[in-house]
């Protein structure tokens, strides 16, 4: 009888423990791992690391950019994502930069500097059939960039960088952090499609 | 067996304690379009999430109206107002769609003031599996996000995530269920629209 009653008690808590429970967006995944991890999330045309740029690159406090990411609708509910998307910022403008360095330069060399203002990112999850679950992500960033280039005004553009992917989750929205971490880097890479735009436009 | 009782009660307040809300405001309207506004345009679109599942459902709704003798409607026309409210399950989701949150809208009061576009996108669209019901229980769900819209400069005014789901177990939730049940879902999805765009006191 006592067993009984316990195992209903322990049910209940197994249950009702992660709605307070957090996890965290892991970005220290090496590229091979980043790649393996989009394969297993059935997400396709996973993107290398970007090639070194032309250009100095400074970003001025990324961790502004840092949040948790919101979880609409009922499926997966039970459980947070923390998104510290400032280190995949840092990481993929890093590969960007021309010395990988985000400093500024000494010398008169083409400079673009980083200013990110906010960033958001939800996750809506839907059962497609009994037992098989898959989420829509969308993450968006903004902030603005200022070129400047010896001999040229330094121009200033905005920044609205906004993703959207589809991820096969798992049971019991096991890859949640994991997939977050995948969308991370995703917006990190548009991010740096869109520096390189503005570097080139003269 | 009273312990057991005594457990099980507690289990599910608990867990009934932690039952997440249908509607997820993102953005909240403010209280100067609340009761002030009426929706003028609806836009309905299925996310890639949806896309599996409504293939099922529209051929139903071809079917029936096939049965009643109506003829064929083009999925991509805009519905005419008057149509009759028989009709409404013989037409494709997003029609019907569109005349339910009109009608309920209007239904709550909402027929002047600031004219609104309510863009609706849709993650799922699920009826309970008949064998899970008897078994262990199962849904219907109707979840997607809506945007309400100025309709004229195309501002966004509000954003809600809507989650309806209306769960089923045994043979008298079986019977309970009845039919027309997309219908019913698209008419509590649009009463939490028509919620949000009014204030309680209406």
């Amino acid at each position: 009888m006592r067993r009984s009653a316990l195992a209903a008690a322990a049910a209940a808590l197994a249950v009702a423990a992660p709605a307070a429970a957090a996890r965290v967006a892991d970005y220290a995944l090496t590229e091979a791992q980043f790649e393996a991890l989009a394969e297993k999330l059935g997400v396709d045309g996973f993107r290398p690391a970007p090639a070194k740029g032309d250009f100095d690159v400074v970003v001025e406090a990324p961790e502004a950019v840092d949040h948790r990411i919101r979880v609409l609708g009922i499926t997966c509910t039970a459980w947070n994502v923390d998104n510290p998307v400032s280190q995949m910022v840092k990481r993929m403008l890093g590969a960007l930069d021309r010395d990988g360095a985000l400093t500024a330069p000494a010398q008169p060399r083409p400079v673009i500097t980083v200013r990110l203002e906010s960033a958001s990112s939800n996750m809506r999850c839907v059962q497609v059939k009994e037992l098989k679950t898959r989420c829509l992500l969308r993450a968006s960033l903004a902030g603005s960039a200022t070129v400047e280039k010896p001999g040229s005004p330094p121009r200033t553009e905005p920044l609205l960088i906004e993703v959207e992917q589809q991820q096969k989750i798992g049971g019991f929205c096991g890859g949640m952090a994991q997939g977050t971490s995948l969308l991370g880097r995703t917006t990190s890479l548009a991010l740096v499609d869109r520096l390189r735009a503005i570097a080139g436009a003269d | 067996m009273n312990r057991l009782r005594v457990a099980a009660l507690a289990a599910a307040l608990a867990l009934s304690a932690c039952g997440p809300k249908p509607v997820d405001v993102i953005q909240p309207v403010s209280a100067s379009i609340r009761n002030a506004s009426m929706v003028d345009e609806v836009d309905v679109r299925l996310s890639p999430l949806a896309a599996d599942r409504m293939a099922k459902f529209e051929q139903n709704a071809a079917e029936k109206r096939t049965a009643a003798g109506l003829a064929p409607v083009d999925p991509a026309a805009e519905p005419a107002d008057g149509t009759s409210r028989d009709e409404w399950s013989t037409l494709p989701f997003a029609q019907m769609m569109e005349l339910m949150v009109k009608d309920v809208t209007r239904d709550r009061g909402l027929t002047s003031g600031r004219p609104l576009r309510v863009a609706v996108e849709i993650d799922t669209l699920k009826t309970a599996n008949a064998g899970m019901v008897m078994l262990a229980g199962s849904s219907d769900q109707l979840a997607g996000t809506v945007q309400v819209l100025d309709s004229v400069s195309g501002e966004k005014l509000g954003e809600y995530y809507i989650d309806v789901i209306n769960s089923h177990s045994g043979l008298l939730g079986l019977a309970m269920r009845g039919g027309g049940v997309r219908e019913k879902l698209a008419n509590e999805f649009a009463g939490h629209i028509a919620r949000q765009l009014a204030s309680k006191k209406k």
